[in-house]
């Protein structure tokens, strides 16, 4: 068995009611048993709750309070970088291109023996000779005899 | 810097023991409470005490531990339900050692009977009643609505009442 007005007690014990309402609950409280009842339960059980301590161990508060303010001054190896994400991708797409540019450009580099044997080719082709004076500079000189292709013009 | 840290203490000194209470009536357990708690106070930290104000640092402090609690229920509400599928036991509560002792000598009663109630309904109760906010104030914290919070703590009241009773004509 409930009564309608057990809602507005509830509101009542909370002072969520206007001082109209409360007058009325209160003159209604004093006529319903149920409510009246409701009423003695409900602030018992306030009471209760209220009456739950949270017992800390000894020095608790100030270890955590300590523990929490030593977090602004870690040491070097634990310390975060806070970078935006939008330039961290940025950043990390940088990275990517100059790696892949790097790695395309060192594919196609010929190697020096190549080198030299493509200008010396070339030279001769341009002028039919070996011309050699460009390489007396007291440095060594490598040639290399490189097999003619049969030459299309013959 | 120090100055900050000083505003920092005043709000830890003020709010830390009552969020310990209210995340221990809402877990049921005593030391998993003050891991949330410390937790729930780092976050603070790290956003910077000029982040907030100090009143509004009270009701997110709430938000923030309420969530995190509900975390370390589904959590453990997982756990216990995989501990069953493989043992085959069912474990009322889950307890580490250094709960047990404090079960046995604490009356439990309230904490029992306060687990009972859904989430929702313990969290603005206990809001209610412990930190004394007012609905307006329950449901910032929540984030819902003040007619939500008032049913809220009106079922809360009723459930506990009759288990309450229950409990008590069992004992």
């Amino acid at each position: 068995m409930d009564c309608e007005q057990m809602e507005r007690v509830s509101q009542l014990i909370d002072g969520e009611l206007t001082e109209e309402e409360a007058a009325a609950m209160r003159a209604h409280l004093a006529a319903c048993q149920i409510c009246s009842q409701g009423h003695a339960d409900f602030m018992l059980l306030r009471q209760e709750i209220k009456a739950h301590d949270f017992r800390l161990k000894p020095f608790a508060k100030e270890r955590g309070l300590r523990d929490i303010i030593a977090t602004r001054n870690p040491p070097l190896w634990k310390k975060r970088i806070g970078i935006p994400v939008p330039l961290m991708a940025v950043l990390l797409i940088a990275l990517v291109a100059v790696a892949l540019w790097s790695v395309m450009r060192l594919s196609r580099r010929p190697t020096g023996q190549e080198a030299s044997v493509k200008r010396v080719t070339t030279d001769r082709h341009s002028q039919d000779v070996f011309n050699l004076s460009r390489f007396d500079h007291g440095d060594r000189v490598a040639i290399q005899k490189i097999k003619r292709v049969a030459s299309v013009n013959q | 810097m120090a100055r900050d840290n000083d505003e920092f203490a005043i709000i830890f000194d003020e709010i830390y023991p009552g969020l310990c209470r209210f995340l221990e009536c809402m877990l049921g357990r005593h030391n998993i409470a003050q891991d949330i708690a410390q937790e729930t106070f780092m976050r603070l930290y790290r956003l910077g005490p000029d982040s907030l104000p100090r009143e509004q640092a009270r009701f997110w402090l709430f938000r923030v531990a309420r969530n995190l609690a509900l975390n370390e229920i589904n959590k453990t509400k997982t756990r216990q339900n995989l501990w069953q599928k493989i043992a085959g036991v069912s474990q009322q509560n889950e307890t580490d050692p250094a709960d047990t002792l404090e079960q046995q000598e604490e009356v439990m009663k309230l904490h029992r009977l306060l687990q009972t109630l859904p989430t929702h309904q313990r969290a603005s109760l206990l809001l209610r009643e412990q930190e004394e906010m007012s609905y307006r104030e329950i449901a910032r914290v929540l984030e819902t609505s003040e007619s939500k919070v008032k049913t809220d703590i009106f079922r809360a009241r009723c459930a506990l009442r009759t288990k309450w009773r229950e409990f008590e004509g069992r004992s």
